[in-house]
């Protein structure tokens, strides 16, 4: 029984459709990572997963609810979102950041009970950023940014989590730590990833997007094989075994007929 | 308010440092709502007679309990219940209204550079009360008045605002900020044409109201629908308070929390419209408290709405009958419209404040 699926869905931005007929599922607890050129559709696909785009055609299924008939609060219950918002402009402090993790669960003028209070300062401890807890979200780093955005999705105590370029702008050492403490939360996630070696890395399955369809789905060694990579990607790619972790990874280089 | 407090490292830390700030910020809602009642008792104390604080007080405290005044208070009376206390009282629903609708404004057009006349309302407040003016010798009837006028200036520019910023069922923030600034110096344009067209020095003065805005008017009669707007508007934005932290923050932050960004900002654009209008068709356009308030209590407590929308008020109303005194005081017996002096005092305090802020940040490394 998946915990997430969608039947062929199609979505369009602005009357332009930019994902035909993509059927997906993905199992409780499962790391689930989509991949593709730029402008394949990743991000509309992962906007189409909740409620920020609503499908021209097919479903989104949560559990055995359609997507689209939950209320918006009770969607925002079982489905957090770190997307890349994450310049402000306002001087929001990183645990009020976190705290708006809350939203889904208030109505109007109801006041955080002790147990709110809790949950927010653990969930950033638990990110490793209770000492920043009162610095202004905007000073940080931008992988404490992301940690701070994960810890708004842990406030929102959603059962699924979407992650849209995790990594983005990150360095090495963060593109990992984030990675890794998403993957330690052992929620059921899915991320748009832009780097094939951290999807192989990091995903139990991975789906390929290309031109707004699903082009390859599976294991990281099955979907993301040399051959098809090199056609999406446009490259000459080169699978190999990660000497260390045993890991499928890919090395890149221009295809034969650019090099020439 | 949270640059000083020290390094927290585990959550319950976290949680301590919560309860401080919490504890903080309580004690400047108590301090502020002091320096309120004090500045509205020096408010209703100076003038051309100056009355002591005590009799003020009393003064007010028989109308509240409706006790017949002695006799020979009548005069003292007058002066304090029929001209000071609506204007302080007007001052303060102004500035608090003022300083609250623009801090939601920021938020919902996401900058914080905006302010309530962002929208363009006060400019069409102006155009219509300016044209009630300068065509008043075919209405002259007395069929219309430049406040009705400025409220119907208002209504039609936040009905122009509003569809010019709509596309295909959609109102972003961006559109919303962009078509409200060029619609008020279109709007504006044709303010000061009327002005400069306008040879009969009686209505030039009365249009001059309308361009700088001022609580001289104040009367009883005018404070019940002021109260009643406002506080409507303020209780919709307080209610919203939460949502308004993550509207500033962007729309897919917005869905992604089970909001609705779309109908909220078309929610708060019709309450916070009607009320700057209201606002400005009773005491004009009076600047400055928009900008300059919100980012003042920013600067005491953080971008936190459910602290900036309650502190807000009060700072707000503080600001406007402060401002106040001091225009009917500077120049004695004469006085400054209160509009001029917002600005001038305004800007000064608001460049210390924020090369202030920037100073203390550095040294703290941050």
């Amino acid at each position: 029984m998946p915990i997430i699926h969608t039947q062929h869905i199609s979505l369009s931005l602005s009357g332009t459709p930019v994902v035909t007929d993509v059927s997906l599922e993905v199992g409780h607890g499962e790391f689930v990572g989509i991949v593709g050129p730029n402008g394949s559709g990743k991000t509309t696909l992962l906007r189409g997963l909740h409620r920020a785009l609503k499908p021209q055609a097919g479903a989104v299924l949560v559990g055995m609810d359609d997507l689209w008939q939950l209320s918006a609060n009770e969607a925002a219950r079982r489905i957090a979102v770190v997307s890349q918002e994450n310049q402000i402009g306002f001087d929001f402090t990183t645990s009020e950041v976190a705290a708006m993790g809350r939203i889904p669960y208030k109505q109007g003028f109801a006041r955080d009970s002790d147990a709110d209070r809790q949950l927010i300062a653990q969930s950033l401890s638990e990110l490793g950023l209770a000492p920043l807890a009162h610095r202004s979200f905007d000073a940080m780093s931008g992988g404490e940014r992301q940690r701070t955005l994960i810890a708004r999705a842990l406030v929102q105590q959603a059962p699924i989590l979407l992650l849209d370029e995790p990594t983005n702008h990150l360095d090495i050492h963060y593109q990992l730590d984030v990675l890794h403490r998403v993957h330690s939360l052992k929620l059921t996630t899915i991320a748009a990833l832009h780097d094939l070696n951290l999807a192989a890395a990091w995903c139990q399955r991975i789906y390929v997007i290309d031109r707004g369809q699903v082009v390859a789905s599976g294991a990281p060694h099955e979907a993301l094989a040399a051959d098809l990579i090199s056609r999406v990607f446009r490259v000459q790619a080169t699978a190999f075994t990660h000497p260390v972790s045993g890991k499928h990874q890919l090395l890149f280089d221009r295809t034969a007929e650019e090099a020439s | 308010m949270h640059t000083h407090i020290t390094a927290a490292t585990t959550s319950s830390e976290v949680l301590l440092n919560d309860q401080r700030l919490r504890r903080r910020y309580r004690v400047t809602i108590l301090i502020l709502t002091g320096v309120l009642f004090a500045i509205a008792t020096i408010g209703m104390s100076i003038g051309a007679v100056s009355v002591p604080f005590w009799q003020v007080w009393d003064i007010v405290w028989h109308h509240l309990r409706n006790i017949p005044i002695a006799d020979e208070l009548r005069g003292t009376d007058l002066i304090i219940w029929e001209i000071r206390a609506p204007r302080v009282v007007l001052g303060g629903l102004v500035g608090a209204g003022l300083a609250a609708s623009g801090v939601a404004v920021q938020a919902m057009v996401r900058n914080p550079l905006a302010d309530p006349y962002t929208l363009g309302i006060q400019s069409g407040a102006a155009a219509g009360a300016v044209a009630v003016i300068f065509f008043g010798g075919a209405l002259r009837s007395g069929l219309i008045s430049p406040a009705v006028g400025g409220f119907i200036g208002a209504l039609v520019t936040l009905l122009l605002v509003f569809s010019l910023a709509r596309q295909r069922g959609r109102v972003s923030s961006m559109r919303l900020l962009l078509v409200g600034i060029s619609l008020s110096y279109a709007l504006s344009g044709f303010t000061t044409f009327m002005q400069y067209a306008t040879h009969d020095p009686a209505g030039q003065s009365a249009i001059l109201f309308w361009i700088i805005g001022g609580l001289g008017g104040a009367e009883w009669s005018k404070i019940p629908l002021m109260a009643i707007v406002l506080g409507v508007a303020v209780v919709f934005i307080w209610y919203r308070a939460r949502q308004l932290n993550v509207l500033a923050i962007g729309d897919e932050s917005a869905t992604a929390l089970g909001m609705r960004p779309d109908h909220l900002r078309v929610q708060l654009f019709v309450v916070l419209s009607l009320a700057i209008a209201v606002a400005v068709s009773i005491v004009g356009p009076i600047g400055f408290v928009g900008l300059v308030v919100p980012h003042v209590t920013r600067l005491i407590v953080g971008a936190e709405h459910r602290r900036v929308i309650p502190l807000s008020l009060l700072l707000g109303a503080i600001y406007l009958v402060g401002v106040d005194v001091l225009a009917r005081w500077l120049i004695a017996p004469s006085e400054i419209p209160v509009g001029v002096l917002t600005a001038i005092l305004g800007t000064p305090f608001f460049v210390w404040l924020i090369r202030r802020r920037d100073a203390l940040a550095i040294r703290e490394g941050q």
